[in-house]
């Protein structure tokens, strides 16, 4: 996420106080970014947070550890103290309404998880040696640990256990999907095949009380564009597959698999995601558009729909842009889908395109003239406005909304303009280059708030620029406004971060006082 | 207006703001004396016959570090030592030292603005009486109970024990080795630590809980002496029972923020989840006890019941409010209000002038700081500020200031700006600052900079020496931010460094 970077709260002599109005944390010595910190994510839904901090050496190789959770209201709620050996890092703090799992690592001897009761007391743990962990596993984990990414693999299954996505150890990737109960006993496991001759990666779309839905990709290699997509779905119960199904191919025509839902009450899944011509590779070409596609439980198809970007969503969409020149034509990238009780689903999606960049240029001749060479490619992305397409229960497309912000651009890294915008889009996903921060979610009362960043920090025309001007698309109760909200700090050093449903947390450091002050601003009234 | 109640209008605020100023002198008078007394009592140190005179250095350092703590204490804008509610609770005080010749008759009173439930001594023959305390208690022999409690720490002496025994534990040299040894090793500092000092820090909490009942028993003698009714006063621990269960007082705030006249704050009050996000956490209480400074309310009446042969069925000790708690309560209340705006806590602002008005609904004065609070948080809302004042929700609160706690950070600016029109038109006229603070405000709103110009400069200077400071503080900071060349603004803290 772009400017929304998750902070290590140093060492053992910081006090975390709860006293007024703001939370805070002093003797603060340093600040680090780290796996120190974090959400505590209920149900895709900010509950609170945990700092992770050492108390102290028990021995040579023993490390105690204090966690302490706040809720979402930085009320400390509870602490417990884990001894681990020394270096373990926590990846990953989940809860599922009735335990937490807290997945550590350990470059030396490998994986943990750990469930603790609201008691705070340890209920099981389960030990995975590092020669059991795949090394595409390690390699992920060292990845999201260097580019302080949150790692999420585990997910809540209801309060009885919890769901993990993984790869397996095979000659070629492939995937494994693990659940475990609340005392971190393995109860089932579900694998790809280990005779496949593809490579297969899974992420998990959708939990409910009996189901899961996964996006399976497979390909022949690791750098073949070629790829098919399956939607897969599994009884939670007992971890078998129901169904695989496939997402078309050359013949038909591939298509991408953005999302699916599981209805348990309609007894069907909602799949949305982009289709391509036949022939057509989802990596390099362009979509023809979107489609949504129900399944029952049972994997029979109940349906199709096409939306084509020309034809049928382009009697939405501006074909010029604000300064009434004729649109450009932007790819979309969708960061999420929301799904509204009232069974409207809205696409959340950026406008992207790849154009040649004059700094780049700039960049490669100066550095040629010096006789060195450039990082920078001849290209760069541009970001373009925030889009929103919204489909009714009947699966109508209804509305696209275009919600302005300042265009940005991102020098490519040199080589990287042989790429088509498509990859490029994945790319600079993957990077957190993306203008969009994330979702906040509250299933429960409907309400879904998109954040982004607008580079225009500039309330109006009149106001001077604020500190950061965070952008808000509000869908409430199926309804979608938007918001600008500016964010100005008194400290020099400031970052923001999820809040619980509707808020934004507010940090700044006092680098004098040692302190950090920490609050919650509502995003949109 | 006529020309006659004009007159009236323009005397009545004048010898207010006259009497205002006269009450500051005479507080300022009754606190250098105070402090004049600490000071002359304090002149010549008497050493412990318990110490050693290496240790009777240190004592006589940490004697001298206390005093200065006082005085400081004492300094501050937040003692009261003059006027009519000091005069009130000063006159329970006086009638317990009268009538206890062992109590040094120069012992004095102060009321310390905070609004927790506490109050304290330092053991030098002062003792201070926090205002929310006042809140709190509902009859005289509560608040006798309490004084004398305090006084009984400075006869019995419990402070000096305390320091003398804290010096003791700084010269241990046994201890100090251990200490040493453990910070030497590399592993389990933390748990050795905490092995050696625990059995210490339980003897000094038994200690702390030990001088609660003494204090507790002698100034239940005190109390006696002075002919307070004894029932009454065993009902205090009914209302530290209640304080410390957080049990709500069940305030009415939903006529008070308009529920019928704004529906959409009904609407978000109909969202409020009293359990935290991470639902209730047992936690193991059986070491609470130990660690506690002050035995629990139950066991402390029991005692002062049993020492006193009356029935000690705790339900029958129910509190009954007495007259003099009805002439304190509207001193006491704004004084909570105002207290609030010291610790620049709006939420708190808001619901101790709806606990005033619910009492006193005609009050004027309340209904101004009402509306200011939401004039303000209209602004402070609009710049994603409001967070630095507004207090967060905690299930610890009783419910009622929690449930205020909610709403005030839910509701939106257009909201608080339709709350501050409705509290307006029942106001007469605002009070100085509180007036130019709103027109700050509207000023901003309606971009009438010309004439922010001629407000902000006229009286800067009054808002910035008045509790409301920091909203002018945070308004110059936001508007500082503004490429509206506003270069009259200049913000306190820059203008400090010039």
């Amino acid at each position: 996420m772009k400017n929304a970077k998750l902070i290590l709260i140093a060492l053992l002599l910081s006090v975390f106080s709860v006293s007024a109005q703001e939370a805070s944390v002093s003797n603060v010595l340093n600040l680090r970014t780290a796996k120190h910190s974090g959400q505590i994510v209920e149900q895709n839904k900010l509950v609170g947070y945990f700092i992770f901090y050492t108390k102290e050496k028990v021995d040579r190789n023993n490390t105690a550890y204090e966690i302490q959770m706040y809720d979402d209201n930085y009320n400390p709620s509870s602490n417990f103290e884990i001894v681990r050996p020394k270096n373990s890092i926590l990846l990953e703090m989940v809860y599922n309404g009735s335990v937490f799992m807290l997945h550590f690592y350990d470059s030396k001897t490998g994986y943990e998880f750990v469930t603790f009761d609201k008691s705070g007391e340890m209920k099981g743990s389960k030990k995975i040696s590092k020669d059991e962990i795949s090394k595409w596993d390690l390699n992920k984990v060292s990845m999201n640990l260097q580019s302080e990414t949150e790692n999420i693999s585990i997910y809540p299954n209801g309060d009885k256990g919890f769901i993990r996505s993984t790869f397996t150890k095979y000659k070629k990737i492939g995937y494994e999907i693990v659940a475990y109960d609340n005392e971190a006993n393995e109860v089932w496991s579900y694998k790809s095949s280990e005779t496949s001759d593809m490579i297969e990666i899974v992420e998990i779309n959708d939990v409910s009380a009996n189901y899961l839905t996964a996006t399976v990709t497979k390909k022949k290699n690791i750098t073949t564009r070629e790829m098919s997509n399956f939607m897969l779905l599994i009884n939670l119960n007992d971890g078998s597959k129901i169904t695989e199904i496939s997402m078309g191919d050359d013949v038909s025509g591939l298509r991408s698999l953005l999302k699916s839902f599981l209805n348990e009450s309609k007894k069907n899944i909602t799949i949305v995601g982009e289709y391509y011509k036949p022939n057509d590779d989802i990596v390099k070409d362009k979509s023809q558009g979107l489609y949504m596609q129900e399944i029952s439980l049972t994997g029979e198809d109940l349906g199709i729909t096409n939306y084509a970007w020309k034809g049928d969503i382009d009697q939405f969409a501006s074909v010029t842009d604000s300064d009434g020149k004729k649109e450009r034509p932007f790819y979309a990238f969708f960061h999420d889908v929301v799904i509204s009780k009232n069974g409207h689903v809205f696409l959340i999606g950026e406008q992207f395109l790849k154009q040649i960049s004059a700094g780049g240029i700039a960049m490669q001749v100066a550095a040629g003239a010096l006789g060195g060479q450039s990082n920078a490619s001849a290209f760069e992305m541009l970001l373009g406005d925030m889009i929103v397409i919204e489909f009714d229960a009947k699966k109508n497309l209804v509305d696209f909304k275009k919600v302005e912000k300042k265009r940005t651009n991102i020098i490519l890294p040199a080589g990287m303009g042989i790429y088509g915008s498509t990859t490029l889009g994945y790319y600079i996903k993957s990077m957190g280059a993306f203008d969009y921060s994330f979702t906040s979610k509250n299933k429960e009362k409907d309400v879904y708030d998109v954040i982004y960043i607008d580079a225009n920090r500039k309330e109006d025309d009149k106001s001077s620029k604020s500190d950061l001007m965070v952008g808000v698309i509000s869908i409430k109760a199926g309804k979608v406004t938007q918001n600008r909200i500016p964010i100005n700090c008194e400290s020099k050093t400031w970052w923001i971060q999820p809040g619980k449903p509707g808020f934004i947390s507010v940090s700044e450091y006092f680098r004098k006082e040692k302190k950090i002050d920490m609050r919650l601003e509502k995003l949109s009234y | 207006m006529t020309y006659g109640r004009l007159l009236y209008f323009v005397l009545f605020v004048f010898s207010f703001l006259n009497l205002q100023a006269q009450n500051a002198e005479e507080n300022k008078a009754q606190v250098e004396e105070i402090k004049q007394q600490l000071i002359d009592e304090n002149l010549k140190f008497t050493s412990s016959q318990e110490l050693n005179s290496t240790q009777n250095e240190i004592y006589k350092k940490k004697h001298k570090q206390k005093i200065d703590a006082e005085l400081k204490i004492l300094s501050s804008d937040a003692i009261i030592a003059s006027g009519e509610l000091y005069l009130k609770i000063n006159s329970i005080f006086d009638k317990i030292v009268k009538a206890n010749p062992e109590i040094p008759q120069n012992t004095r009173l102060v009321l310390y603005r905070s609004n927790d439930f506490n109050a304290f001594t330092m053991g030098d023959n002062v003792v201070f009486i926090h205002i929310g305390l006042l809140q709190d208690l509902k009859n005289e022999a509560q608040i006798a109970l309490v004084i004398s409690h305090e006084i009984a720490h400075n006869t019995l002496r419990h402070v000096e024990e305390s320091l003398i025994e804290s010096v003791k534990r700084e010269t241990d040299k046994e201890l100090e080795k251990e200490i040493s040894g453990i910070l030497r090793t590399e592993y389990g500092k933390v748990s050795s630590l905490n092995a050696l000092l625990l059995p210490r820090i339980l003897e000094s909490r038994e200690k702390s809980r030990s001088h609660e009942f003494e204090a507790d028993s002698l100034g239940l003698l005190y109390i006696k002496n002075a002919q307070f009714n004894l029932s009454d006063a065993l009902s205090m621990f009914h209302v530290m029972e209640r304080k410390s269960k957080n049990a709500s007082d069940s305030l009415n705030y939903s006529s008070f923020f308009h529920f019928e006249t704004i529906p959409t704050i009904q609407s978000l009050d109909s969202e409020y989840e009293r359990e935290s996000s991470l639902g209730t956490f047992t936690k193991d209480d059986s070491k609470l006890p130990y660690l506690a400074t002050h035995p629990y309310e139950r066991d402390r009446f029991y005692r002062l019941a049993t020492i006193l042969k009356v029935d000690t069925t705790f339900k029958t000790y129910e509190p009954k409010q007495d007259s003099f708690h009805q002439l304190l309560k509207q001193q006491v209340g704004m004084e909570m209000i105002q207290n609030s705006w010291r610790n620049k806590n709006i939420s708190e602002v808001i619901y101790y002038a709806i606990n005033f008005l619910e009492k006193n609904p005609e009050n004027e004065e309340a209904k101004q700081y009402l509306a200011l609070a939401f004039k303000t948080l209209s602004y402070f809302k609009r710049k994603r500020v409001a967070g630095k004042f507004l207090q967060l929700q905690n299930p610890k609160f009783p419910e009622d200031f929690d449930r205020v706690c909610a709403l005030t950070y839910a509701i939106s600016p257009s909201d608080c700006n339709a709350l501050f029109d409705i509290y307006k038109k029942q106001i007469s006229q605002f009070h100085s600052p509180q007036s130019e603070v709103v027109e700050i405000i509207q000023h901003i709103e309606s971009e009438s900079y010309d004439l922010l110009e001629i407000t902000y400069r006229d009286n800067k200077e009054v808002i910035y020496n008045s509790k409301l400071s920091f909203i002018l503080e945070e308004i110059e900071i936001q508007l500082n931010n503004s490429n509206m060349k506003l270069n009259f603004i200049v913000p306190k803290s820059k203008s400090k460094q010039k």
